[in-house]
């Protein structure tokens, strides 16, 4: 197990940096940088000047050395328009993304695993059917609309909840719900075919041959086996999520990491763009490898496996 | 000698798209206590899902009905879902075909030798333990402590039909099914291992009830043997009087089949035909379209001849019909 984990460390950290110097080549490749920070008026030294002020003058793997240096020591650079530090401005909102993203998996899973494993053990009859159904729309409903309807249900009609903002724990009910419907599709029905195959294996058969209570055979036998691809589809959404809702964010007033990246490119503010694609592939890589570890610990051919 | 498992008239339907599928077709056999009783027949015949009914194992959508299905005299036909799981282990336990796919790969050898002996409340975990290393240390699984630790994936074909074989012996059963249980393996492993089962057997005194289409396991270690065709029995009786004077022609055919070292010129004669649907409605006799001795009477109802013998079998043909009768 130790080998294996670090085996898998060590493959993580080769894909972090791919990924930010890959992102590093395609964020320069989009265009020079100072000629659209200094505007349509400036004059050719006046970009020049900027050029040269932002750094941008010098061999593109030089700034990548200065720029991953500092990186590792914390600094990611400050920011072209507001000119904080660019770790600072992430500080600020990873909290309120992080919150409405654990949130929002922790429904989807909570939710997810029983109808799947319900769906499972009944395959084609009505109650699947059913589940199928509410799965397919919870997929196709948009979630800006959902988000809307729910405004406007629970916040304006019931006055349940607040709809705005990210003060309270009240204030994250709303959009998390959001954004769990729109992941509980997928968990779902990879609980459920995953139930399905296991449940038709000998093993099954094995288990039942001793008379064990059926509970415990679907749990201990059945689910654990089922829960493999369950695990890493899990760690694939947390990473989409943490990636900032955008959408969910903007309907509910959240100001999370989403609407900071979406500000950002729009503005074309280069650092921290840069800081949101490391942020991204790390939260990708480290959720990977965590849910690696967990199916090892789970399933001991991963971990013999070379 | 008392039987301590009677199934009489045991039918299984099982719907299917086509209609229904009459499975096994009023199955009729005694398993008397410490023998070893095969179940011989082609595949499809219906032995494993004789097995399966044993066991409690049928699918969910399949129903069972019986005129007698006794266990030690208990009417199995009236026991609740609870007493058939509270039988499963301590009074019956099953061997499965393949070791391969009968263990779960991801829980210990250890782990799911005990849980069974632990479910059933026959113990303490370290006395589960000691009992499954003492049958680990029996059937040739060694070292068992170390071997208990290890997952499935890491042991042979062989050395995992021999946890499955010891692991069916945890609660100290008074039956075991075992499912064609060498059908998987290597041929020098399948000695071995019906070997063992026999040893197993002899020093535990249980009855075993050994599913197989190979007769020649069946000549080797069965006491007594029912050949299965279509659904149900067509012949029943001691391996001497079964293999040695066959009174079924589908008998008489599955012996004909079977290589002989001792006459290796004789030609080796295949079974014609195919079996027929069991979704229709049968009389008659199943195996007539591709018996050679078929005639007239085959398709009315047959009956079940018993020999003084003990030897039984479902055939209107003459030669020992009359002294049957």
């Amino acid at each position: 197990m130790l080998s294996f984990a670090r085996d898998r460390i060590l493959l993580s950290v080769c894909v972090l940096l791919t990924a930010t110097f890959v992102g590093f080549l395609l964020l320069q490749a989009s265009g020079d940088l100072a000629a659209s920070l200094a505007g349509e008026n400036a004059s050719a030294d006046d970009i020049a000047q900027l050029r040269q002020q932002l750094g941008l003058d010098q061999p593109l793997l030089l700034r990548y050395w200065h720029w991953l240096i500092g990186a590792l020591q914390g600094d990611l650079g400050t920011s072209y328009f507001t000119r904080e530090p660019v770790t600072g401005l992430f500080a600020e909102r990873l909290g309120a993304t992080l919150t409405l993203a654990i949130a929002a998996l922790v429904i989807s899973v909570v939710v997810s695993l029983p109808l799947g494993v319900f769906a499972a053990l009944k395959p084609n009859s009505w109650v699947d059917g059913l589940l199928s159904l509410l799965a397919l729309s919870g997929q196709a409903v948009p979630s800006f609309w959902l988000g809307l309807i729910f405004i406007s249900f629970f916040g304006v009609t019931l006055r349940w909840l607040p709809i705005s903002g990210s003060d309270t724990a009240m204030h994250f009910v709303l959009p998390s719900v959001v954004l769990a419907v729109s992941a509980i599709p997928a968990l779902a029905r990879l609980v459920r075919s995953g139930m399905i195959e296991v449940l038709s294996q000998d093993y099954i058969r094995t288990a039942r041959s001793k008379g064990l209570p059926r509970h415990r055979v679907l749990m201990r036998h059945a689910l654990r086996n089922a829960l493999l691809p369950v695990i890493s589809l899990t760690a694939v959404q947390l990473g989409a999520l943490l990636g900032g809702s955008v959408i969910v964010e903007a309907v509910f007033a959240i100001d999370g990491i989403g609407q900071l990246t979406f500000r950002s490119i729009q503005r074309g503010d280069f650092p921290v763009v840069q800081a949101m694609l490391v942020f991204v592939a790390l939260s990708y890589t480290v959720l990977t490898l965590v849910a690696d570890l967990m199916n090892a610990w789970i399933d001991p051919r991963l971990r013999s496996r070379k | 000698m008392t039987a301590l498992l009677s199934l009489s008239g045991l039918t299984v339907d099982i719907p299917v798209a086509a209609g229904t599928l009459h499975a096994l077709r009023g199955v009729t056999l005694d398993v008397r206590e410490g023998e070893v009783f095969a179940i011989v027949g082609e595949s499809g015949c219906g032995k494993s899902l004789t097995a399966a009914a044993i066991l409690g194992l049928l699918p969910d959508s399949a129903t069972l009905r019986a005129e007698r299905m006794t266990w030690d005299s208990q009417d199995m036909t009236r026991m609740s879902r609870r007493q058939r799981m509270a039988m499963s282990g301590p009074q019956i336990s099953a061997i499965f075909q393949d070791p391969l796919t009968a263990l779960n790969p991801i829980l210990s050898v250890g782990e799911q030798m005990t849980e069974g002996f632990l479910a059933h409340r026959l113990g303490s975990r370290s006395q589960a333990r000691a009992r499954a290393a003492e049958l680990l240390e029996a059937v040739g699984v060694t070292p068992a402590e170390r071997r208990m630790a290890q997952f499935p994936h890491e042991l042979s074909g062989g050395l995992r039909q021999r946890v499955m074989i010891a692991m069916s012996l945890m609660c100290h059963p008074r039956l075991v099914v075992a499912d064609e249980p060498t059908t998987a393996l290597d041929v020098t492993t399948q000695v071995e291992i019906l070997r063992l089962l026999q040893d197993r057997q002899k020093e535990a005194g249980l009855s075993l009830v050994l599913i197989t289409h190979d007769l020649g396991v069946v000549a080797h270690i069965a006491d007594r043997v029912a050949v299965m065709y279509a659904g149900e029995v067509v012949e029943q009786g001691s391996v001497a009087q079964v293999v040695g004077s066959p009174a079924h022609p589908y008998t008489r055919a599955l012996l004909d089949c079977l290589p002989d070292l001792g006459q290796p010129e004789r030609k080796l004669t295949p079974i014609p035909g195919v079996v027929p649907a069991l979704t229709g409605d049968l009389t008659g006799c199943a195996f007539r379209n591709r018996c050679p001795h078929a005639h007239a009477a085959c398709a009315g109802g047959i009956p079940w001849h018993r020999a003084d013998t003990g030897q039984g079998y479902r055939c209107v043909l003459a030669p020992t019909s009359e002294e049957a009768a």
